[in-house]
């Protein structure tokens, strides 16, 4: 098992960061930050560079970013601020801190094919629209089958920190 | 024979909750002379926001996964969905620029008997018709323009984001497809802060703060005099549309805005009939306002006569 400094360390981000000159362009744009300041891509930039990470990892605020790019296109100096963040929210999934929903979404992708099923009524709509019919495709349900047994994917698939056991694993 | 040929790749929410976009965009294409072949065999793009984030292996596997099957026939693919575009784009980046990436998925891969092959030539519906078929024909085609209709457009992030990747208009102000619009005889409707996310990707990690970014960018066209909103992608249509109702309850105000996918209204300005479309499987309702525009307008004679041959 593995700590959250080490997944940290993995993703190299101070060298990534390093460029930042605090110039804000970043914030300015972001649609989240917006309403929720604390979702601060200039600052995570920032708490990257100062080595300051767990606590915002633990708190959950990053999976607020939709992976916009709009920060990315934004930087003058080319830091991709976007896959930064990305980099923390996997780092967060590898220590069990992320929320349920996209946890749910992955394994429905990996049980059924896709992220969003179809309905009866939506079926029904197909046919009536003379839309080709949906049908369960044994291929891939079987390749993904095969899939799920060798990707991991923290919460998903294989093993995940229990959520009681955060406080061990950061003393560790 | 038709003038072009492309694998439809629909993604799992225009399949599962979105069939009038499906339609729209296989009439639409089919009178601008593509024909779309049926993809078999691919699942979920997969999306590229929360199980990227989760993994990117298992996110790039995927989508190589899908793009090794799409290139099976050798056609382009169609994408009508901002993030299915976004995932084969960047996974197909990736892919091919980094070794390590290649070694990995072809593991993978290898497992079930596949391989990574340079991927299939990548198109969004949107970007299709400006380039390929581009206003000035469009403009030609039109039979019934959809003029009175005064409406904002909202492309969404991932259709020309990451700029350096996609490269495709200004992302801080899409100028082009609102030239497309305009084709159809349009009132484009500018309106602040266009390039801001719709939030949709979000609302499972926080629904009031998801409502909150869909609503404020309605409230922002609304003011400035669009009467509905032309999306490019099933994520921002589910979210000013489905959750529309949801918006006006929570933030106590009045929206009332259709929302409309492009080629939902290419298809309506060459002449499909609304019906055939399924305009009323909207949540917000667009019929009136599209039979509103419509009535009382004759074909013009010339076109008109031209639908009739075909």
């Amino acid at each position: 098992m593995e700590t959250l400094r080490q997944c940290i360390a993995e993703l190299d981000l101070p060298r990534r960061a390093r460029a930042c000159y605090q110039c804000g362009a970043c914030t300015a744009g972001c649609p989240v930050g917006r309403w929720r300041p604390e979702l601060n891509p200039r600052r995570i930039v920032e708490m990257i560079a100062r080595d300051e990470l767990e606590e915002l990892i633990r708190d959950g605020t990053i999976w607020l970013c939709t992976s916009c790019f709009s920060c990315l296109d934004r930087c003058p100096q080319a830091i991709e601020v976007t896959e930064l963040i990305r980099g923390l929210k996997a780092a967060a999934a590898r220590v069990g801190s992320v929320p349920d929903a996209e946890i749910k979404k992955a394994k429905a992708i990996l049980r059924d094919g896709w992220a969003s099923a179809a309905i009866a009524r939506t079926v029904k709509q197909r046919a009536a629209l003379s839309l080709p019919e949906l049908t369960e495709d044994r291929r891939l349900m079987a390749e993904l089958e095969k899939l799920s047994s060798t990707l991991e994917m923290p919460g998903v698939l294989g093993p995940c920190e229990a959520p009681g056991k955060k406080e061990e694993r950061q003393a560790d | 024979m038709a003038e072009w040929s492309y694998t439809l790749y629909t993604g799992c929410l225009i399949r599962s909750r979105l069939p009038h976009v499906e339609k729209s965009a296989r009439t639409a294409l089919g009178r601008l002379g593509v024909d779309l072949f049926e993809a078999k065999g691919v699942g979920c793009c997969p999306e590229p926001v929360g199980m990227r984030s989760l993994s990117q292996e298992a996110w790039l596997t995927l989508a190589a996964r899908n793009l090794s099957i799409l290139a099976e026939d050798g056609r382009p693919v169609m994408t009508l969905c901002n993030g299915c575009y976004s995932t084969f784009r960047e996974a197909e980046h990736l892919l091919s620029r980094d070794k390590g990436y290649r070694q990995t998925v072809g593991r993978h891969l290898a497992s079930i008997g596949r391989e990574y092959v340079s991927g299939p030539e990548v198109e969004h519906v949107a970007r299709f018709v400006y380039e390929k078929i581009g206003p000035d024909r469009l403009r030609r085609s039109v039979v019934f323009p959809l003029t009175g209709l005064r409406a904002a457009l909202h492309a969404g992030c991932h259709f020309s984001r990451p700029q350096a990747l996609l490269d495709f208009d200004d992302p801080e102000n899409p100028t082009r497809l609102e030239e497309l619009m305009g084709a159809l005889g349009i009132e484009v409707v500018d309106y602040p802060r266009k390039s801001l996310c719709c939030g949709f990707s979000i609302a499972g990690v926080d629904a009031n703060l998801s409502l909150k970014m869909g609503f404020e960018k309605l409230k922002d066209m609304k003011a400035s005099g669009a009467q509905a909103v032309v999306v490019i992608c099933p994520s921002c249509l589910l979210q000013f549309d489905f959750n529309q109702q949801q918006m006006e309850r929570t933030f106590e105000a009045k929206l009332g805005l259709p929302v409309l996918y492009l080629t939902e209204l290419i298809a309506l300005a060459l002449g499909e009939s609304v019906q055939s479309l399924g305009l009323d499987l909207h949540r917000v309702r667009a019929m009136s306002l599209i039979e509103g525009l419509l009535s009382g307008k004759q074909a013009e004679p010339e076109k008109a006569a031209r639908l009739v041959k075909r």
